[in-house]
């Protein structure tokens, strides 16, 4: 009788939880959810004219163009104290920003808005914010005319794929096991602490393999934008983005900082910024939007316009020098 | 640490672990542990501010040692006021010293004189007028010889830092708390569980409505201008369940906590916006407060005795007192003020003990009388509140005249529907448990078994779901 109790009172426990989180998801009864960001893509007359073809680039001007996605939009951040424009009241002369950065933009995004935009608006800097979850996107099918191999499906014990589906239906039925996990995991990774489950720990630790193919396919397109930036004589500048709630625990991103420096000394083209560097020694609390958010706030955006401001100041500074030599 | 943070959540069972198992045969061991877990609890969050309650601990240790030893009254006399003044000094200086300053210049500067001096950067040591209060209240007890003089240094320590009060209250009494050290703690697991409702419910009060009504209330008092009249209504009502969910909540979590230690604290909060009156109100609210300043100020002052003039002199002392204690800021001033007018009229025309009892007791309902009464005392207590939040006195006037615009009557710009859903079923568990001394005590009929356990679970979940995704400092930790 008191086990049955016991089990009785453990059900109404957990109907109890997933009820409320049932009655919330479908009402939004504070409609205050923290991660609610509102955002807004701003069109901007230089792009319309650019996207129209009217554009004509001015000698005297200095052309930037910045791709990314919400972290160096800035989403959560005023206008006026987002990368772009400050960058543009850093640099003092006349300097033309095109930001064609969009929240959610992938590298394959990115790659195609630098190659729709570069023709016409002939920058003399690319500025690519690269966020690591960027490599999240489906690389697009070529047909090809192989056979595709069949391959015998491997053989799994029936009981292990019982317990595995049964979790999985579980996690998928019940919405209070998603919540309960998810904010788990937040604010363990929060405390420096990956459960080896869950997407954080399959981008940090097992997508920048040199055989996967996400990886492949975005050293590719780094490899072409910064060929083409080559050939069109301007510099291409990537900054990999930092989780600005992570800064205390930048060891998580060790094993894909080291991947990405292997590929950064195989290309000379690149002016690589690692984020994390700007940022060593710093508390999280001072640059980021929301501790379970790795969104940059605005004194992050201010700190990156300024790093980029002093470079492309030297660079212009150079070839300046250098035009006076010649 | 704050209570509703990770790391009280880890601490409180390793403490709680050493208590009841390592420590539990030697009771002196039981004392030194509360007393280097209030240590730690403490200096978590400024560990340079131990050596202020040391030396406080010290001092009032040291002169009830004298005190018990000298006999001549005079000499007494001056211990007790050795004690008033070095503690009550603490306090001034950290709490009101600038407060004083700006208010000297800006008097001389009126009579044509300036003066030249500079503020000080002062940091306010968290909870330090909760437990000057505290150890006073020792002093003046054993100088009343109302309470033995302790020796044992170890338990006096632990009474004046007990970690579940020392930053915000209940501010207990020696007579109550002390004693407690000296006598053995047996485990009691209904005690436990009891204890553990009780965190409960503060974690309720003060997670999902505290901070959630703090939201509203912070972007329509720090936008009060932009709003129209019937926002700010709904913004000072937000205010009114801040406050008390996160004052409440704090005092639940403390008593709670102290249980699971085998302690008793007395109660802090008897469900005060179900009064009828504002003497009940003040029966009801910040109980430790208003009974530490009827004690120790009001009754020496002569309290309800002799003449009118001299009763409503007290009566505004003990509210004036109260309001600069909350802090150095006109606004609490003129808050207690405030309450002071409220109370007057119900004091000189002797009403103001007539609802002594819980309201409606027996009943499910109030009677219509009854309900006006509590209608009308909730919103002289939300109209008090304004100036009680408020920036400065004048945010507070300004706020007042907008709200008394046309723009009253118009529909509110904000409506959270779900969080006033969330305040009415906060205040049916009030009401329905308003005879006992928390909204989560569990039902005594076994017939309302299920139902309880439902309810409990229900506000468990509550808390998971509708936090406010950040650890919100308690308001009381400012006063």
């Amino acid at each position: 009788m008191k086990a049955l109790n016991f089990f009785f009172y453990t059900c109404l426990f957990f109907l109890v939880g997933e009820l409320i989180i049932r009655i919330d998801l479908e009402y939004d009864i504070l409609n205050n959810s923290p991660y609610k960001i509102e955002v807004k893509i701003e069109e901007s007359e230089l792009r319309n004219k650019i996207e129209k073809g009217n554009f004509i680039p001015n000698p005297n001007q200095t052309r930037i163009l910045v791709i990314g996605d919400s972290y160096i939009n800035g989403g959560g951040i005023p206008i006026e104290k987002r990368f772009s424009k400050r960058l543009s009241n850093l640099l003092k002369e006349e300097t033309l920003i095109l930001d064609i950065s969009r929240p959610s933009n992938s590298t394959l995004d990115n790659y195609n808005s630098f190659m729709f935009y570069q023709e016409k608006f002939q920058p003399q800097f690319v500025f690519w914010a690269y966020n690591f979850n960027d490599i999240l996107y489906s690389i697009p099918q070529i047909n090809s005319s192989k056979k595709t191999e069949i391959v015998p499906p491997k053989r799994v014990s029936k009981k292990k794929i019982g317990l595995k589906k049964y979790v999985s239906q579980l996690y998928s039925f019940s919405e209070l096991t998603r919540y309960v996990s998810s904010k788990i995991q937040k604010q363990l990774k929060f405390q420096g602490i990956v459960v080896p489950i869950g997407e954080f720990y399959q981008l940090t630790q097992k997508t920048y393999l040199e055989t996967n193919k996400n990886w492949i396919d975005t050293k590719k397109k780094l490899n072409t934008v910064s060929q083409i930036c080559k050939t069109n004589q301007s510099k291409f500048i990537l900054y990999k983005m930092p989780e600005f709630n992570l800064l205390n625990h930048s060891n998580l991103f060790h094993s894909l900082d080291e991947k990405f420096v292997n590929y950064i000394n195989s290309n000379k083209n690149i002016t690589y910024y690692n984020g994390i560097n700007d940022f060593e020694n710093e508390n999280s609390d001072k640059f980021m939007l929301s501790k379970y958010d790795g969104h940059p706030n605005e004194l992050a955006h201010f700190r990156i316009a300024k790093k980029i401001a002093e470079y492309i100041m030297g660079e212009k500074a150079r070839t300046h020098n250098n035009i006076h030599k010649e | 640490m704050l209570f509703n943070s990770i790391d009280f959540a880890i601490f409180l069972p390793i403490v709680f672990m050493l208590y009841w198992f390592v420590t539990y045969k030697n009771l002196k061991l039981q004392n030194l542990l509360i007393v280097i877990s209030s240590y730690i609890f403490y200096g978590w969050w400024d560990w340079r501010f131990l050596s202020l309650i040391l030396f406080s601990t010290i001092l009032d240790y040291s002169i009830g040692i004298s005190l018990s030893k000298q006999v001549n009254q005079n000499k007494r006399k001056m211990l007790l006021w050795i004690s008033i003044l070095m503690n009550l000094g603490f306090l001034g200086f950290f709490k009101y010293y600038n407060f004083f300053l700006a208010n000297f210049m800006t008097a001389f500067s009126f009579f044509g004189t300036e003066i030249n001096a500079n503020s000080l950067n002062i940091i306010l040591p968290v909870g330090i007028s909760f437990y000057t209060f505290q150890t006073l209240s020792y002093t003046i007890d054993v100088y009343k010889r109302q309470l033995e003089t302790t020796k044992d240094f170890i338990a006096f320590s632990a009474f004046v830092s007990f970690f579940p009060q020392l930053v915000a209250g209940p501010i207990e009494r020696a007579t109550n708390l002390l004693p407690q050290f000296y006598t053995k703690r047996y485990f009691d697991y209904s005690k436990t569980v009891d204890g553990m409702r009780q965190i409960l419910w503060g974690l309720f009060k003060k997670i999902v409505i505290a901070d959630n009504c703090a939201q509203y209330a912070n972007i329509i008092f720090n936008n009060s201008s932009e709003y129209s009249g019937s926002t700010l209504v709904l913004g000072a009502i937000f205010f009114t369940f801040q406050i008390y969910g996160d004052f409440s909540g704090y005092s639940d979590i403390a008593i709670g906590t102290s249980r699971l230690f085998g302690f008793n604290l007395k109660q802090n909060f008897a469900f005060p916006y179900f009064s009828r009156d504002i003497a009940e109100f003040w029966r009801r609210w910040h109980i430790s407060l208003s009974s530490w300043f009827r004690d120790y100020l009001y009754i020496p002052l002569g309290g309800s005795r002799g003449r009118t003039k001299n009763k409503i002199r007290n009566v505004f002392i003990i509210f004036l007192v109260s309001g600069f204690w909350h802090g150095a800021n006109w606004t609490f001033i003129i808050w207690g003020a405030l309450n002071a007018f409220y109370f007057l009229p119900i004091f000189i025309t002797n009403n103001n003990r007539n609802n002594l009892n819980i309201v409606a007791q027996g009943k499910y309902l109030p009677n219509l009388k009854e309900f006006l009464l509590m209608s009308l005392t909730f919103i002289l207590t939300v109209f008090a509140w304004i100036f009680f939040r408020a920036e400065n006195i004048g945010h507070a006037i300004s706020y007042i005249n907008n709200i008394f615009s046309p723009t009253l009557f118009e529909s509110s710009e904000i409506f959270p529907l779900g969080l006033l859903l969330l305040i009415l079923f906060f205040l049916s568990i009030e009401w329905i448990n308003r005879n006992k001394q928390y909204g989560l005590e569990k039902f005594n009929k076994q017939k309302f078994k299920f139902l309880d356990v439902l309810l409990l679970y229900t506000v468990f979940w509550s808390i998971v779901i509708w936090n406010s995704s950040k650890e919100v400092e308690f308001i009381y930790f400012q006063f």
